[in-house]
């Protein structure tokens, strides 16, 4: 088909070429025509810039399989490519794709930028995606961001594994839905945790000033 | 630095601005020209969702923007001038695996009672939200659904959409605040033993 | 703004009453929208998108024309000029950065090429060989024609340089700097430019009667 032709039936049927990716998710076909050009515009945008753009689109179908007006799809997106960028300067060098997506959930729920910067530090060569995981939804449960950040990336430099933090933040889901409170449950099984830990070395990375 | 107020500058301008008018024919004999032409895009590829590394990128944008002030003389340079881009492909760079048990993928069933629905779409962070990628298979019993989904370790935050038009959280699982739509999802930590 | 240029248009019929009553007021709009595309068409159009090319041609095509109409005076010229930046557009889009302005990039291929065609002209009249001089001198008086006409005789009297700069400035409303990364010329130099063009306006356009 000449480019002419194209261009004059595109006229006709209004169609928008949609952003076809191998990887990527594809946008949701009750999508209309301003919707698609906006996220386009995002996901051209975070492609520029090589951030993951199948998560922005991932974000426009949760606003459309919940019926959100496209004014707030577009404005969700805006915000998502926003928190991703931060996010991946802060688990800098190389983040993947999963914890920059986590690194957005995290500040998603209000974890300050820094805190991801020092876990980074504390796990430089392992991926962040359970620990940040975790953080986000013992944050999102509504403990203070920097007091959870703290016994995380504490836990995290004392050599837990993703499998010790995963099992705090069950039990804490769990004591929460019983009735405790969540700085108690999250103070209890935090030392539960370090209970199970090789003692810490004598110069710590992070300061705790509790800790005599 | 404005130039200096002048009514009747802005009236010969706005005279000139007027004079406009679309030109079906020359835009059809510009797109005829260049249809079949071959293109560089090999140039410009975009590494599938490969994140640059930030050093790189922003050396990039200094070279490019070095390159794009400069002015030759000769007409052929004067345009490659404009749209100079000189060493400015950033590398692709791949995700990094770090730690291999972290990669590996975890099978989590989900699974719903809903004796009056007809079909059942899981719908989440790990499928794009796709309402059509994930359906839920009825089980035996009559209400029963089901469907097991390998999930990378981490928070995952997901809901059911019964018969295509209802949202439905997770009646069993935790639930995540939406501050983007308003609609609570549903949450989920996975981790491989 | 209604309250300005009818002030305007009393101390005009007042002060010269030649041409100046006669422009019709400037758009009641003050605040110029963005004369820019979306800056997602030319990015979709640099990875492929055919669609997209469309769209970028459709956009700016007329203003494209309407700025080459004026600098080379020739309508034929001019069309010729806008389809070859197009060409060059779409043989270069992949140099296009995606950080980039779009409006400036595509101005810059445009007045490269008018300022081809010019050359390209000129070369070509200087190689005819006449007998006797033009009847008629560029500057000479000449009879009276309508409004647009008067100011587009205006517009070519000016020299290629001014003109350019001032169909950048004041009618493409393209910013300085936007004009410098356009020409290659100098800020100053511009800025001299369209002062110079605005002043040899306001001479022709206030003398003619």
């Amino acid at each position: 088909m000449t480019l002419r032709r194209l261009f004059l039936i595109s006229l006709a049927s209004g169609a928008a070429a949609s952003v076809a990716h191998a990887q990527a998710a594809r946008l949701d076909a009750s999508a209309d025509l301003g919707l698609r050009r906006a996220v386009e515009r995002e996901v051209v945008a975070a492609r520029a810039i090589g951030l993951p753009e199948r998560l922005l689109i991932a974000k426009a179908n949760e606003g459309i399989a919940k019926r959100a007006t496209p004014k707030r799809i577009t404005d969700a997106v805006a915000a998502l490519g926003k928190r991703l960028q931060v996010a991946r300067d802060q688990l800098a060098p190389n983040p993947s794709e999963d914890e920059i997506a986590a690194g957005a959930d995290a500040l998603y729920v209000g974890v300050p930028a820094p805190i991801l910067k020092k876990m980074r530090a504390a796990w430089p060569d392992r991926s962040l995606a359970l620990p940040l995981g975790v953080l986000t939804e013992l944050v999102a449960k509504g403990l203070p961001a920097n007091r959870a950040a703290q016994v995380v990336t504490d836990l995290m430099a004392r050599g837990a594994t993703n499998v010790q933090l995963y099992a705090l933040a069950q039990s804490v889901q769990g004591d929460v839905a019983a009735g405790w409170a969540p700085e108690a449950a999250l103070d209890l099984r935090a030392r539960g945790v370090m209970s199970l830990l090789p003692p810490a070395p004598a110069a710590s990375a992070f300061t705790n000033p509790r800790r005599p | 630095m404005m130039d200096a107020h002048d009514e009747l500058i802005e009236r010969v301008a706005a005279l000139l601005r007027r004079r406009q008018s679309p030109n079906p024919r020359l835009v059809a004999r510009v797109l005829d020209a260049v249809d079949g032409r071959p293109r560089r895009w090999w140039r410009s590829v975009a590494w599938p969702s490969a994140p640059f590394t930030y050093a790189a990128s922003t050396l990039a944008a200094a070279g490019l923007l070095i390159g794009f002030l400069s002015h030759e003389a000769s007409d052929a340079a004067a345009d490659r001038a404009a749209m100079a881009a000189p060493g400015a492909q950033a590398l692709p760079v791949l995700p990094v695996a770090r730690d291999a048990r972290a990669a590996a993928l975890v099978p989590v069933q989900f699974t719903l009672r809903d004796v009056r629905a007809s079909q059942v779409a899981l719908v989440g962070d790990f499928n794009g939200w796709s309402q059509t990628a994930t359906l839920l298979e009825p089980g035996n019993e009559p209400g029963t659904w089901s469907v097991t989904v390998p999930l990378a370790s981490g928070r995952h935050v997901y809901a059911f959409v019964v018969d295509g038009q209802q949202w439905m959280a997770d009646p069993r699982a935790p639930k995540a605040r939406d501050l983007d739509f308003g609609r609570e999802n549903s949450v989920l930590i996975v981790q491989a033993p | 703004m209604a309250y300005r240029s009818r002030r305007v248009e009393a101390v005009a019929r007042k002060e010269s009453p030649g041409v100046l009553w006669a422009i019709q007021p400037a758009e009641p709009t003050t605040v110029r929208a963005s004369t820019d595309i979306d800056p997602a068409i030319p990015l979709r159009a640099r990875n492929g998108d055919t669609e997209a090319f469309a769209e970028l041609v459709e956009f700016f095509h007329m203003r494209c024309l309407r700025y080459a109409r004026y600098l080379l005076g020739d309508e034929e010229d001019a069309e010729e000029a806008v389809q070859d930046t197009f060409v060059r557009v779409y043989d270069h889009l992949d140099q296009f950065r995606s950080d980039a302005r779009f409006e400036p990039w595509l101005f810059r291929i445009l007045a490269n090429r008018c300022r081809t065609a010019r050359e390209r002209r000129r070369r070509r009249e200087s190689l005819v060989i006449t007998g006797e001089l033009p009847a008629v001198a560029a500057d000479a008086p000449q009879p009276s024609l309508d409004m647009l006409e008067e100011v587009e005789a205006a517009l070519e009297s000016l020299p290629a340089e001014q003109r350019e700069a001032f169909l950048l400035r004041h009618v493409e409303d393209l910013s300085y700097e936007d004009m410098a990364v356009i020409t290659g010329v100098r800020l100053s130099a511009l800025r001299m430019r369209v002062k110079r063009a605005c002043d040899a306006l306001r001479t022709r356009l206030q003398q003619e009667m």
